[in-house]
Formats: structure tokens, C-alpha cells, sequence
């Protein structure tokens, strides 16, 4: 049985995009409900094929508003599945603007997400505490300013 | 909120994370609206089939199919979804109900499907002993585990002690020469599924 679990930036910007992007957080949403419920059905998650689901670096899938309505804006919600536990991690969620920041943030919370679960005895994921989460999450801001910096023409997306 | 936190599907996680009621109720009314759509876009998944793919077997362009997955339960026409159904390798079977069909009502039509189903098994039987075995096999398993099913029910109900003892147990025993099988023969020990 599939279950998920956001993580707290990923809440923090949640409640931003239900204020700013409902439409669009909305549409992403739905998209992540069929993500699951084929996850639920026993679908591999390199085996989904749908227009919304893009596969990015180390098993993290962005899923987009895509399919979702007219003229909206393009976001991303960062997920990645552990087949072990059943569990659909939530990472992050941003936009155009955001992008490689929340690529980096995913692809370090997954490293530290690989790390636990080395380092477990049982093998199984132990969830990240607040304090190796705001490290990542300071790394990949860190990151993310330093693209900002280099970058002379727009918006630092992918 | 804490990260350890978790959820057993979106709708519960966006009710629990939005600060806004009409945000979350918009959504839930969204995936009420779909709630079709999403099964059938499911089947394609399982299928590993593209929209692309799709498209071609059914003969009409992705963009069709693409505004169909799009859409609600109410805008999708009769004839599109046999031809998706079809294509995923399903079909639809539809049961016409009175509007106000009880749990009841529901659970004996069910029943009488499963005799009707349970009948036509015996008819594919014939005369062949081998086929007749096999069949029993199944029935003994299939009784097994719809007795299993009311008994669990039954143990979920908040019964009084007294009430519960009196609770019947039954098990799958060794009958005598069935009558509607061609063949009468030992019957062998039963596994739940």
C-alpha cells in the first residue's frame, strides 16, 4: 500500500502555491493522484508513461500541471518512489524560475535518502530529521544563489 | 508538521496541508469528477502504452486522446471509451441498478452473479471428469474464501460478547457425491487464496 510522505519544504511551498497557483497546484495534484494510484496497481515506476511525468537524475520524477487546463503556468513536483517501503517521497515543488535549485535540493535530499538507508541495519529508510533536511536544504540554496550569480540572461532553468 | 508524517492517498495530504477549506474541497471535487478518466489512464499505464500508441490503435490522433484524458466522467462519449477499453484490453461490463439500491440489494445481486457464474462453470464441466476436477478444486477454494469474507464481516461488527460466541464456525468439509458435478471423487485440502 502506496503512502506518502511530503517533506516540510515541500509543505512550506504547498500552502504558497494554494495561494499564488491554485490552478496549477491543483492540476499537478491530480497528476500525482494517477501517479499513485499506478504505483498502487503494481506499475513500475519507470513503466508510467504519461505526458506529466518527466524522470530527472538518481529515480526522481518531476510530475507538471500538464494535461491540467488552459493557459497555465508550467510547475513541477519533485517525487521519488522507494519500491521497498512503498513510500512516494515529496520533495519540493516550484516553477520555471525555481528549477535547477529544486533539481539540486532533490537530487541531495535522495543522496541523504540513499545514505539512511545504507546505514540502516534492516534496510529500511529511516526519515530525515529536520536537521539533515535544512542541511540540504541550505546546500542547495547555496547552490541554487550561486546559478543566480553566473546567470546573465533569464530565468536558470534547465 | 512534522516530515515524518504520512499519507494513504493526495486528497488526505492536500486537506491536511492546505490552509484554505475551498482549496482542498475544490480538489476533492476535481478528483470526483475524474475519478473515471483516472482509472482508465491507469490501465494504459499498465499497459506501458503511450498516448501516441494508443492513438494509433484506436485510429484517432494523441491530441484526441490526450483531450479525453483530459476531460470528466460526464464528457466521455460511449463509443471512445469501448475503443480505449479495447485498446488497454478490457472491457466494460455495466450492471443498470435502481438509484436507491441498498448495501443489501447490492450484496445479493452480486450473489445471484456468483450462482450464475458458479452454474455456467458446471455446465463447462460436460461429462469431462478431468475439467469436473478441476472445477471442484475451485469451488471448494471459492467457498473457502466467500465464507471467509462474511466472517470477517461479521467479526468487524461491534457485537457483544455473548452475540460474538455465538458465532457459527464454519469449515470447509468433506462432502458427499455432488449431484451437478459429473463425477464424484475425494476432495483435497483447501487453501485460502
Amino acid at each position: 500500500m502506496w503512502e506518502l510522505q511530503p517533506t516540510d519544504e515541500y509543505a512550506r511551498r504547498h500552502k504558497r502555491f494554494a495561494k499564488d497557483r491554485p490552478r496549477e497546484l491543483q492540476a499537478a495534484l491530480d497528476n500525482l493522484d494517477t501517479y499513485v494510484q499506478c504505483l498502487a496497481k503494481g506499475t513500475k515506476p519507470m513503466q508510467i508513461r504519461f505526458r506529466f511525468v518527466r524522470s530527472e537524475p538518481q529515480g526522481i520524477f518531476a510530475i507538471s500541471e500538464q494535461g491540467g487546463g488552459a493557459n497555465l503556468a508550467p510547475i513541477r513536483m519533485y517525487v521519488v518512489p522507494d519500491l521497498g517501503t512503498e513510500t512516494l517521497h515529496l520533495i519540493t515543488i516550484g516553477d520555471k524560475k525555481s528549477q535547477r535549485g529544486d533539481i539540486q535540493f532533490s537530487k541531495e535530499y535522495t543522496k541523504e535518502l540513499l545514505k539512511q538507508k545504507e546505514e540502516s541495519k534492516h534496510g529500511i529508510i529511516e526519515p530525515l530529521t529536520d536537521e539533515s533536511s535544512a542541511k540540504v536544504k541550505d546546500e542547495a540554496d547555496e547552490h541554487d544563489k550561486k546559478i543566480q550569480e553566473r546567470s546573465v540572461d533569464g530565468d536558470g532553468s534547465v | 508538521m512534522s516530515m515524518t508524517k504520512k499519507y494513504k492517498n493526495v486528497a488526505s495530504m492536500v486537506t491536511d496541508l492546505s490552509e484554505d477549506a475551498a482549496f482542498s474541497e475544490g480538489f476533492s471535487e476535481r478528483l470526483q469528477r475524474r475519478e473515471f478518466i483516472k482509472t482508465l489512464m491507469v490501465l494504459r499505464a499498465r499497459e506501458g502504452m503511450s498516448q501516441q500508441e494508443l492513438a494509433q490503435q484506436i485510429g484517432c490522433t494523441q491530441s484526441k486522446v490526450s483531450k479525453l484524458e483530459s476531460s470528466g466522467d460526464a464528457e466521455i462519449r460511449f463509443g471512445d471509451l469501448m475503443s480505449y477499453l479495447k485498446a488497454v484490453k478490457h472491457k466494460a461490463l455495466v450492471y443498470l441498478v435502481p438509484e436507491n439500491q441498498t448495501r443489501v440489494d447490492a450484496v445479493k445481486m452480486h450473489a445471484f452473479e456468483i450462482r450464475k457464474h458458479l452454474a455456467c462453470l458446471v455446465d463447462l464441466a460436460g461429462k469431462d471428469a478431468k475439467i469436473a476436477e478441476g472445477i471442484d478444486d475451485f469451488l471448494q477454494e471459492a467457498n473457502f474464501n466467500l465464507t471467509m469474507i462474511v466472517k470477517r464481516a461479521r467479526r468487524e461488527l461491534p457485537a457483544s460478547n455473548a452475540k460474538k460466541s455465538a458465532l457459527v464456525e464454519v469449515e470447509t468439509v468433506e462432502e458427499g457425491p455432488d449431484p451437478e458435478l459429473p463425477i464424484n471423487r475425494k476432495s483435497r485440502s483447501v487453501q485460502p487464496v
